[in-house]
């Protein structure tokens, strides 16, 4: 993993949306991404807030796009994931893969708490 | 209730989103919304928007103005302490001067002068320090935290100049008293001011773009 902190699971989240997204990548899209994935509402001021802290880490770039009257007269913001960011979501894939491969058989386990 | 309404709770609560892309983040909840998103769900993300965008404020200015508010409150509790101080130490040193000569009336007049002469500078030129130092720890919102400066001045006096002008026995003793701590409250009132005007003079100075000079 690349120098600064960790990515948050949000933050992942978010920059893996963006990803399959490609040029569609805005708020809406993301939230509909992240929810159809992990099944759960998420809040569009928090998608916005990892949007923020990746955009100041130079994960993720921003670029103004067209107002529409659905919108009621405001802007989407577009995102994709920069470069440096890529590198961060490739580390974020090996750290996970690898840490997954060496788990124990779980089957017990998830009987257990349940 | 309708998000579409447009309606005057709509306006001002949307206008307390603010912060990064606020704008795209509203037209993102009032397109969802559209899209078939039911009113509970709207209004809770307007909620939720409005309370990041608060968190988002306090994470980036909570340090400086909270900071601004305890040089305020400590300036002024400094500032009274030192005139309690002197006051005492000139009540001291004008007994010890002409003691039993003094009458009264006498006593009375001296107290005026050394208002007038003494605490009345030496406090507007405090508060005045006080007033643009709090500015200038919080510059982006030096208009509030001043606003917030003088409403804790207010708070501290005037409560005890009301109580003057009610204990007034019909003599008139407590009312001067009361106009006088009256008058104190203002000059601390408008030094705070004097010094937040004096602040933004020398921040548009900084900020005047430099100008090229005639060929």
């Amino acid at each position: 993993m690349g120098k600064g902190a960790h990515l948050t699971t949000y933050e992942l989240m978010a920059m893996l949306a963006i990803l399959r997204l490609g040029k569609e990548a805005y708020g809406v899209p993301i939230c509909r991404e992240i929810e159809a994935h992990s099944g759960r509402e998420v809040a569009v001021s928090g998608i916005y807030a990892a949007l923020e802290r990746l955009e100041q880490r130079g994960l993720v770039t921003a670029e103004l796009g067209e107002a529409s009257p659905q919108r009621g007269g405001r802007a989407k913001t577009y995102f994709r994931v920069s470069a440096r960011g890529m590198r961060e979501v490739q580390a974020a894939k090996q750290a996970f893969s690898s840490l997954w491969n060496n788990l124990p058989d779980m089957s017990g386990i998830s009987e257990r708490a349940s | 209730m309708k998000p579409r309404d447009r309606g005057l709770l709509t306006r001002v609560l949307l206008s307390q989103i603010a912060g990064y892309r606020a704008e795209s983040l509203i037209g993102d909840l009032t397109e969802q919304y559209v899209q078939g998103r039911g009113a509970l769900w709207y209004w809770r993300q307007v909620m939720l928007a409005i309370l990041t965008s608060y968190l988002r404020l306090l994470r980036i200015h909570g340090l400086s103005f909270f900071g601004a508010i305890a040089v305020g409150a400590a300036g002024v509790q400094t500032c009274l302490a030192l005139v309690q101080w002197m006051s005492e130490a000139m009540w001291r040193w004008e007994l010890a001067m002409f003691g039993p000569a003094l009458t009264a009336a006498d006593l009375r007049a001296l107290e005026h002068i050394l208002f007038w002469v003494a605490w009345t500078p030496f406090t507007a030129v405090i508060y005045s320090i006080l007033g643009r130092l709090i500015a200038a720890i919080h510059p982006a919102h030096s208009r509030w935290v001043v606003c917030l400066f003088t409403a804790f001045i207010l708070q501290s006096r005037l409560p005890w100049t009301i109580r003057l002008f009610l204990i007034d026995e019909g003599d008139g003793l407590y009312v001067s008293y009361a106009v006088q701590d009256l008058t104190a409250t203002l000059i601390c009132v408008v030094g705070a001011w004097l010094g937040f005007l004096f602040h933004l003079r020398t921040q548009r100075h900084i900020e005047l773009p430099e100008r090229e000079l005639p060929e």
